[in-house]
């Protein structure tokens, strides 16, 4: 079961994440710097669940933008065109994900390293290609969605609508948070480390591999669907460019520069590459040279990610002394 | 389906399928000293159409003196990049290496928008007569004739290269077993670097060839390099006769489709062909029986 | 975990008191502006980069010499100038960092077509109005859904009733359309489609590419197979080049028209000699040196081009001239209002009449939102790799 210590990062991280609102609120332009984690907010979601698949399942998806797309498109179908209540939109966007998760999961998890990533790559922009030429949906223009109402409470109508949605979406990934420790931390959550590490031998001591990465993979394209409808109620605009092949390889180096086999890591991965472009703004055309560079020098010294610097630091000390 | 407006669609495709068949064997090449893909191989595709440009329409240079020193110019980037990023690369894990070579990708595609600007660049086409006219409905353009000839010919000097001389067999030696390789003698990091400066250098003719009939801006590189690799899976990723097969035939089949079914599914035509092929052959067409690859 | 829990209530009491207090503090601060802070979002980077930086250029030149004029209202503008990169997302963080953050007072552009339909909720929310530098008529329509949005461009309805009426003239009924996948692309094919049956024109072939596309040969000879008497193209200057090069490459004889977005001298550039004959509707000033001296237009659009070839040693394009206009239409309404409050420039921007812009003369309203009528586009043509004056 979860460890204390998970238990202790776990409520630590809860009354961080809880009062960060209300101390941003106190600057000038609160809103703002609160509306800076919404959008942390929904990629974590998705990372979350990335991070399950590449570290603990050992299967890379650069897909998981399309994903994204169709969870966005279900809200827009139900909320837009249906006129239906937003809860409805999530549990679209819930079971397409899952439908269409466990159908291509059964091929394509077959596959490994270049092939899988070149399989999910094109079933991303497979997606994103029909989303593009779907008249229905508004097409490359794309289309609007109305205000975000769960039951009687309209998520836009409040003063500032960003304080609604990060409760929204932090709340979702502290479940997911907790979630996923207590997978990691159970028997499957073990199979799986060690799935990661020789599948041929994991598979001998009877753990039903197949199985396993079915299940990792269709929850982390649920997660991502939930994570789209999200931000497609937050931008109350979807366009079939707003989660696109960029933003998959950028979810993918989110969980890499976090540390794989770290969920830690995966939120300070977000955080780091949500962050970076915000200063970079100062960089101006810059911009590609800096990200390329820090992205190249990161995975060339800390190949294990950034949660991995106390341990080299560590390391470091040790040799000096010794 | 009128057959000339067909015929018309397949020569489309034969065009862009020279270019895929090209980049695939780039793919190839490097896939098989160092098992990793570069994602940043399209941008090769780019800097050949920049560097063609620089050296005929701002220096001057005669077409074939540009054109060589283009492919120069291209292939000493490769061997920078490959000493600068990839070796000390080399054995990180898979997403890792993945996730270098697209921050590579961006960033030299930042400095191309820094250095050549953001407008798209017109290159001359290779003849003064820039088509033919076969029928009311069937036109070639000269320049798709160059492309093919010289994919053509580049592919010879190639077979001719990896069977007939010294370097070309340690290089296939190499490919094949590095261990009994290194054992003979055969220095791997030296065959890592010509497969770069080769793939590097099919890049970059592809690009100088192909951008006089489309244009060249700095966001070109992204998509030929996808394909490319399609194309290379399609025919067996590592395969170079394999790789030559599956570009012609993602070429023909992504023209031929988007005019029978529509041009706004182009893009997915081709993924989808390579998504069946992931799915029930992985081996690609000339594949063997599929070795794992982790 | 109960403890924890415990814990937490003490905790969230504690610190919401400390909030609180420190909210109070910040509230009874006065505000000192000395600025009038306005917010500009253009894609100067990335794909529509060739748009967005002539128009970054314009905004900070005119915020310069608006500055050493005095000012608006006896108070300096301060200009914030954000890159969208093309990309939606972006485009919605900035314009929450500028409202929220920064404060201003309105924002100009943004440079495409689909991110100023991307924001364009956002902007109504935040109340705060937005003058967007892109084409798509859908941007200010419906009316009620565009309450804070306005835009300088003209629209591509416009553009494409004048080629129709063009082509009437020329006795031409059936058109092949191709069109980039994108906003400006696709509004335009919409708008076609909508505008056809009225001009008695019909559509034999309507195809799109998108930009990743190195050409549309394709797409062309489907096209051709259709035989239509005239050829119409809709995207900016990048893609037009692309389809002009495949429309001359696979001989289709006919006449071409495209849109006002290829205005500007990157197409001639990146179209050479195949770009010569194609018809289109546009802003005066590609054609500025052909205008009469007693077009009420010249002497602004001459001004424009000489300060901004002083500043920057190019020529400017009417990309830059529509950042221009939206500058311009904002400080008038600023000085109109005499105030600094979003609802007051809201309704001064609707209030404002017979303004003399780059792009043509603005007459805005409470249903009009773009304020340009079709006199604010010429006809011109292109030939011998230069822009034509056909008709005034």
């Amino acid at each position: 079961m979860i460890t204390k210590k998970d238990t202790f990062q776990l409520s630590f991280f809860f009354i961080i994440m809880f009062f960060l609102p209300v101390i941003l609120n106190s600057f000038q332009g609160g809103g703002y710097y609160i509306g800076i984690f919404v959008p942390i907010g929904f990629f974590t979601l998705t990372a979350l669940g990335l991070n399950l698949l590449i570290g603990f399942a050992g299967q890379i998806s650069l897909g998981h933008a399309g994903f994204m797309t169709i969870g966005a498109y279900s809200s827009v179908y139900i909320c837009n065109k249906l006129g239906y209540s937003a809860l409805y939109g999530f549990a679209l966007s819930i079971l397409l994900n899952f439908i269409i998760g466990f159908l291509i999961s059964k091929p394509i998890l077959k596959l490994k390293g270049h092939y899988l990533a070149m399989a999910t790559l094109g079933i991303g922009l497979i997606i994103q290609i029909i989303s593009r030429e779907f008249m229905y949906f508004g097409g490359g223009e794309g289309i609007s969605l109305p205000d975000l109402k769960i039951f009687d409470f309209n998520f836009n109508d409040f003063k500032h609508k960003e304080f609604a949605y990060y409760y929204l979406v932090w709340l979702l990934n502290f479940c997911v948070l907790k979630l996923s420790l207590n997978f990691i931390n159970s028997k499957a959550g073990r199979a799986l480390k060690a799935l990661h590490i020789n599948e041929l031998a994991a598979q001998s001591l009877g753990i039903n591999v197949t199985a396993y990465k079915t299940f990792i993979f269709v929850f982390s394209t649920i997660l991502a669907g939930i994570s789209g409808s999200i931000a497609a109620h937050y931008n109350s605009y979807i366009l079939p460019t707003t989660f696109d092949l960029h933003t998959s390889i950028k979810l993918v180096t989110m969980v890499i520069l976090g540390g794989t086999l770290n969920i830690w890591g995966t939120l300070f991965g977000v955080f780091i590459l949500m962050i970076i472009p915000e200063l970079l703004g100062k960089f101006d055309e810059y911009e590609g040279i800096v990200l390329g560079a820090v992205l190249i020098v990161i995975l060339l010294f800390l190949p294990d990610g950034l949660t991995s610097i106390p341990k080299k630091l560590k390391r470091l000390c040790f040799k000096n002394n010794g | 389906m009128n057959l000339e407006i067909f015929l018309q669609y397949f020569i489309n495709g034969l065009t862009y399928g020279a270019i895929y068949a090209l980049i695939a064997l780039g793919f190839s090449v490097i896939y098989r000293t160092t098992e990793i893909i570069n994602f940043a191989q399209g941008e090769f595709v780019m800097l050949g159409g920049m560097f063609m440009f620089t050296f005929t329409k701002i220096c001057g240079l005669n077409l074939w003196l540009a054109l060589i020193l283009t492919i120069l110019t291209v292939s000493i980037i490769g061997i920078i990049i490959q000493q600068l990023f990839i070796r000390p690369a080399i054995n990180s894990p898979l997403v890792s290496i993945i996730i270098i070579t697209i921050g590579l990708s961006i960033a030299i595609q930042t400095t191309a928008m820094l250095l050549w600007g953001k407008n798209s660049l017109m290159l001359d086409h290779f003849s003064k007569i820039e088509t033919i006219k076969i029928t009311d409905e069937i036109i070639i353009a000269t320049q798709n004739i160059w492309i093919l000839a010289i994919t053509i010919i580049l592919m010879f000097i190639l077979h001719y290269f990896f069977e007939k001389t010294m370097l070309g067999k340690a290089f296939s030696a190499c490919a094949s077993n590095p261990t009994a390789a290194s054992l003979m003698g055969i220095n791997r990091n030296n065959m890592v670097l010509l497969s770069f400066f080769i793939s590097a250098l099919l890049g970059g003719i592809s690009g100088a060839i192909l951008c006089p009939l489309t244009n060249v801006n700095y966001h070109i590189g992204l998509s030929f390099g996808l394909k490319g690799f399609c194309a290379a899976i399609c025919g067996g990723i590592g395969n170079n006769i394999g790789a030559i097969l599956g570009g012609f035939m993602l070429g023909i089949v992504q023209e031929v489709g988007a005019g029978v079914i529509s041009s706004g599914y182009k893009d997915a035509i081709a993924f989808v062909i390579l998504i069946i092929f992931l799915v029930f052959k992985p081996s690609g067409i000339l594949g063997q029986k599929w070795t794992k690859r982790v | 975990m109960k403890k924890i829990l415990g814990y937490f209530a003490i905790l969230l009491m504690i610190l919401s008191l400390f909030a609180n207090c420190a909210k109070k503090e910040e509230q009874s601060a006065p505000q000192v502006e000395e600025k009038i802070k306005i917010g500009a979002i253009f894609a100067y980077t990335g794909p529509a980069s060739f748009l967005g930086e002539p128009e970054k250029k314009t905004a900070e030149m005119l915020a310069e010499k608006i500055n050493s004029q005095g000012g608006v209202l006896g108070k300096k503008i301060e200009l914030i100038v954000k890159d969208t990169a093309g990309d939606p997302q972006k485009a919605l963080n900035a314009i929450k960092e500028l409202v929220q953050k920064d404060g201003v007072v309105a924002i100009i552009g943004p440079t495409t077509s689909g991110v100023s339909l991307a924001i364009k909720n956002e902007m109504n929310n935040m109340q705060t109005p937005l003058i967007s530098c892109a084409a798509s008529e859908d941007i200010v329509v419906p009316i009620e859904e565009s309450k804070w949005i306005f835009k300088t461009p003209q629209s591509d309805r416009m553009a494409i009733e004048k080629i129709f009426e063009l082509m009437k003239e020329k006795k031409i009924t059936k058109i092949g359309l191709i069109t980039a996948d994108k906003g400006f692309g696709l509004g335009g094919a919409k708008q076609a489609e909508k505008l056809a049956p009225q001009f008695n024109i019909q559509i034999v072939a309507n195809e799109k590419f998108s930009s990743e596309d190195p050409d549309v040969n394709t797409q062309i000879t489907k096209i051709k197979s259709k035989k239509p008497q005239a050829i119409l193209c809709w995207d900016t200057d990048k893609g037009s080049a692309k389809v002009i090069k495949s429309i001359r490459t696979m001989k289709l004889d006919v006449p071409v028209y495209m849109s006002h977005g290829i205005a500007n001298d990157g197409y001639l550039m990146a179209a050479g000699e195949a770009g010569n004959g194609v018809i289109l509707p546009c802003g005066r000033l590609v054609v500025l040196d052909q205008l009469a001296d007693t077009h009420p237009q010249k002497a602004l659009l001459k001004s424009y081009s000489d300060e901004y070839m002083a500043k920057y040693n190019e020529k400017p394009n009417q990309f830059g001239g529509y950042a221009y206009d939206s500058l311009m239409i904002l400080v008038e309404a600023i000085k109109k209002a005499n105030s600094t409050d979003k609802e007051q420039i809201r309704s001064a921007i609707e209030q404002i009449k017979n303004f003399s812009g780059t792009a043509g003369t603005y007459n805005f309203s409470e249903t009009d939102h773009n304020g340009l009528d079709k006199s604010a586009f010429c006809i011109v043509e292109v030939k011998d790799g230069k822009w034509v004056l056909v008709q005034e």
